[in-house]
């Protein structure tokens, strides 16, 4: 049976990735503004793509690039041909590079590291805070959320001074049913807000490595 | 009641830990002799985070900060804060249990029960004790 759905609700990164660790041999279809791409998966690696007019790591690297879209997963589809051998892995943290220096301004840049959050599984908000407590960048407006974030922050800068520490990488808050984790990037704080059912240390990969291609 | 602290200290890269009432008063610590200096204003830091949640209804259950280096994880209640300091490499997932079956045994234990009850009834907003810098007057000015 095929497994079918819009990537707004389960991101391409992830699709990918679950393909991969579960070593399906399968086919994923995605449709947007009526064009259609197409993965391939073999052996836990991505073997093939193709995305009009491109093919191989091209195709996958502006198939990245999608934020929604209808897919199609069939398993048990063979690979036409390959024509991608590197590590899938790697091949997805070039391909988000790749996008992410397509786009050149702060504003850009901001809305492609939250559009890179938002990709990890469990996000539910993120923004961009200003150390004085106001969103530079936000998938939503409670402007109370923006003030905490930041004097939280602000605290955790003194306690890190106060112990003799570099700025600390990382503050995770549970409150009610959502983790709230926050970044200093830059002058900014990146807000992620998850739902708390997910451990600090399972998504914490996830974000150091998407922050870390942007310091 | 020091018990459940002295399990703590039994893990792999636990460096110290502490319980502290909401109020501010530290209940008990072990291990923390390095940072003796710098604990009150650390901890007032700490409640001041607290504080700012739970006055706008949303109390924080866990806090956790990552250094490269270091990492300091908290659980909390309406009542009580039991923080640990750890070095990187410890069973985190393992603090993080244990932190929570001692806060438990605090709530359980007849000898802290008392004290508890009271801190329940004392209302502190650690956001109006102490200096406060123009930094921190003006981001508290947002939690409005």
């Amino acid at each position: 049976m095929a497994l079918v759905g819009n990537l707004r609700d389960l991101k391409l990164p992830n699709l990918i990735q679950l393909n991969c660790l579960e070593k399906n041999e399968s086919k994923l279809t995605i449709e947007h503004a009526g064009k259609y791409g197409t993965i391939y998966f073999k052996n836990g690696q991505i073997v093939h793509a193709e995305f009009d007019p491109d093919v191989g790591k091209e195709a996958l690297f502006r198939l990245l690039g999608l934020e929604d879209g209808k897919f199609k997963v069939e398993s048990g589809v063979r690979p036409p041909i390959v024509s991608i051998t590197e590590n899938w892995s790697n091949l997805m943290l070039e391909g988000l590079h790749q996008f992410d220096t397509l786009q050149s301004s702060d504003t850009a840049r901001e809305k492609k590291i939250i559009s890179m959050l938002m990709n990890i599984k469990g996000v539910k908000r993120a923004a961009f805070i200003t150390t004085e407590g106001e969103a530079a960048f936000s998938t939503f407006e409670e402007k109370i959320d923006f003030g905490l974030a930041a004097f939280s922050s602000y605290e955790i800068d003194r306690i890190s001074r106060l112990l003799h520490m570099d700025e600390a990488d990382l503050i995770s808050l549970v409150k009610n049913k959502v983790r709230i984790v926050l970044s200093k990037i830059g002058q900014d704080i990146t807000y992620i807000e998850f739902d708390a059912r997910h451990q600090l240390d399972t998504i914490l990969p996830y974000i150091e490595q998407i922050l870390s291609q942007e310091t | 009641m020091d018990a459940g602290l002295k399990n703590l200290m039994t893990l792999d890269g636990v460096e110290g830990s502490m319980v502290l009432l909401r109020t501010g008063e530290v209940l008990t610590r072990k291990g923390l002799d390095q940072y003796m200096a710098e604990l009150p204003e650390v901890t007032k830091r700490f409640l001041r985070i607290i504080s700012a949640y739970k006055n706008l209804k949303s109390p924080i259950r866990e806090i956790e900060v990552v250094w490269q280096n270091k990492r300091i994880i908290g659980v909390a209640d309406d009542a009580l804060i039991i923080l640990a300091i750890c070095r990187n490499g410890a069973s985190f997932p393992l603090v993080r249990m244990t932190l929570n079956v001692t806060l438990a045994e605090f709530r359980n234990n007849k000898k802290s029960q008392k004290v508890l009850k009271k801190t329940r009834e004392i209302k502190v907003n650690h956001l109006r004790i102490g200096d406060l810098d123009q930094s921190e007057i003006n981001l508290i000015s947002k939690l409005q």
